[in-house]
């Protein structure tokens, strides 16, 4: 317990700092000056670039990757395994299919019609989801329904691409399903913890059913466990937050995959109390990753959602290595 | 209390148990003993309610296990299923705290105690042996204190001293006013510590009662397909079986 309060109280630290110190970071260089004056005048230009752009920014990349960090830590909760993560079920790919389908139909300039269309595909997939769920509770049969419906989306992002009537509208697309939170608005950040208030309320219903799922759902349901009811939550949650930050900040590799491992390297196993750490986690990792596409000559032009992977695949084969050791001598 | 009547449960379309008519009292330890397939698991999760029986209903200390819901259920029966898995490398002390109701520490270090893990409670269960691991998540069982404690081979993977220290937990429960049922494999082991035995055999009661009563040498060649006899010696019952040639 103690140790997850350090961990909690470092990573919080750590956030800020970030957020505080990459008001510092961007195209524009600002003076002393320039700092005093967007605090006494909020409508100067340099206000304009710290609250306007760089703070929604800041707030936009802790907040999605804190959602994808929770979600990433209730589907390893959830399916018991360590190589879960937020788009298991198909909702980031079905939202990345609504922001495709959205691009085409000509709404990538217009406000919220790409998160709009984001969240409209990822909230019918998550409704096919549930409604599986609702009969079949079984996370085996679930894992095969999400690869089936990523699949699905898929082949339909393939057609979409197909279909494209523009090479640049082709370009937009691609550029969306590598991630940014560049140009984020307030309104993206407002999004973005809406999403983590909804599953906040939803993941405090469900430490003691994952706790107990760890010694499987005998055990759970002889405890009083209603296991198709931590299914549902656990699957609504998820949904959720992977739908939102695809439609915030479009596909972000591995910081779902890896914040829960690396909050396990601190010795925190239980699986409900990885939830919040995690989520700091993934918000600090998102910051980090943002820093450095700040500080890269602005050339080089890479996205987010690669970033985090180039950086987040090795860390993860390192602590894969780490943890298949420990498993291996089980 | 335990009073099964007309038990009849179906795994797909296959009857796994029929006909069972049983009473469990409290006070007492149960062997539950079988080749395997007799139905001695489906038996036991048949009694914690997992299981919905076809025909026939299990009473718990005069409940209907149907009718109750699952909090009155995980009140009154603590289930020690045959799967061992632990998902994540949870502390011996976690594993245990997840049977109390509100992480009762006073609960948990007397269990650790009791199934000989105090000095290991912090320790990740993946770094434990599979008898380390089966000690705490029996410890996670006797956590709960419920009333009626139903085990699914308990002993499976401990060392003959353990095997022995279990049942005499286990004893030590029924002494101490709980129904204690648990399904075994060796019949030396449940003739000498069990108060009674139920024999299963192709899902049907084939015996019943104290273990000089149940394990007859007709019993034992029949379902077991072994020629015995049980005896009683200094340290109380003890089982000879030669097996017969099949």
């Amino acid at each position: 317990m103690r140790r997850n309060g350090f961990l909690i109280a470092g990573l919080i630290l750590v956030g800020l700092g970030a957020v505080a110190g990459l008001m510092a970071l961007g195209d524009v260089p600002l003076s002393a000056a320039d700092y005093a004056e967007a605090f006494r005048a909020p409508d100067s230009i340099p206000a304009q670039i710290l609250w306007q752009i760089r703070l929604p920014r800041n707030l936009c990349g802790f907040l999605v990757g804190a959602m994808l960090g929770v979600a990433g830590a209730i589907s390893q909760g959830y399916f018991r395994n360590p190589l879960a993560e937020p788009g298991i079920m198909g909702v980031s790919a079905g939202a990345g299919l609504g922001a495709a389908v959205a691009i085409v139909l000509g709404l990538g300039l217009t406000s919220w019609g790409v998160e709009g269309f984001a969240l409209l595909f990822s909230g019918l997939i998550s409704l096919i989801i549930l409604a599986f769920v609702a009969k079949f509770p079984d996370r085996q049969a679930l894992i095969l329904l999400g690869v089936g419906l990523s699949s699905l989306c898929g082949a339909l992002m393939a057609l979409v691409f197909n279909l494209s009537p523009s090479p640049v509208t082709t370009a937009e697309i691609l550029g969306w399903m590598m991630g940014s939170v560049e140009n984020r608005s307030w309104e993206d950040a407002g999004l973005a913890l809406i999403g983590l208030v909804v599953a906040g309320c939803l993941v405090v219903r469900l430490g003691r059913g994952l706790r107990l799922l760890s010694l499987g759902e005998d055990t759970a349901r002889s405890q009083g466990v209603n296991v198709r009811m931590v299914a549902a939550l656990s699957v609504l949650a998820i949904s959720v937050l992977a739908g939102l930050s695809v439609a915030v900040a479009g596909v972000i590799g591995f910081v779902g995959l890896a914040a829960p491992h690396f909050v396990r390297t601190f010795g925190i196993r239980d699986p409900y109390s990885l939830i919040g750490p995690s989520g700091l986690a993934g918000g600090v990792m998102v910051l980090l990753a943002d820093a450095l596409i700040r500080l890269l000559p602005s050339s080089t032009d890479i996205r987010l959602g690669v970033l985090t992977s180039l950086i987040g695949a090795p860390l993860f084969a390192l602590l894969a290595w780490k943890s298949a050791n420990q498993w291996v001598s089980q | 209390m335990i009073e099964v009547s007309a038990l009849e449960v179906r795994i797909g379309a296959t009857v796994a148990v029929a006909s069972v008519e049983a009473r469990f009292d409290a006070g007492r330890l149960y062997g539950v003993v079988g080749p395997n397939g007799s139905g001695k698991t489906t038996l036991i999760r048949a009694l914690t309610g997992l299981l919905t029986p076809e025909a026939g209903e299990v009473r718990v200390e005069g409940h209907d296990v149907a009718s109750l819901s699952l909090a009155q259920r995980a009140a009154r029966i603590g289930y020690l299923p045959q799967e061992r898995t632990i998902a994540w490398d949870l502390s011996v002390a976690e594993i245990v705290r997840l049977g109390t109701k509100d992480g009762n520490e006073a609960v948990v270090g007397e269990v650790l105690t009791q199934v000989g893990l105090e000095t290991l409670a912090n320790r990740g269960v993946f770094s434990l042996s599979g008898g380390q691991r089966a000690r705490a998540l029996l410890g996670r069982l006797l956590a709960t204190r419920c009333p009626v404690l139903l085990l699914d081979e308990p002993l499976m993977a401990l060392d003959p001293a353990w095997q022995r220290q279990v049942l005499l937990i286990l004893k030590d429960m029924a002494a101490r006013g709980h129904t204690v049922i648990a399904s075994l494999h060796d019949l030396g082991l449940a003739a000498q510590f069990c108060d009674a035995v139920c024999v299963m055999r192709d899902g049907r009661v084939a015996a019943f009662g104290a273990p000089e009563q149940a394990f007859t040498p007709e019993v034992l060649a029949e379902v077991f397909g072994l020629s015995g006899e049980l005896r009683t010696e200094a340290e109380g019952l003890a089982l000879h079986l030669a097996a017969r040639p099949l």
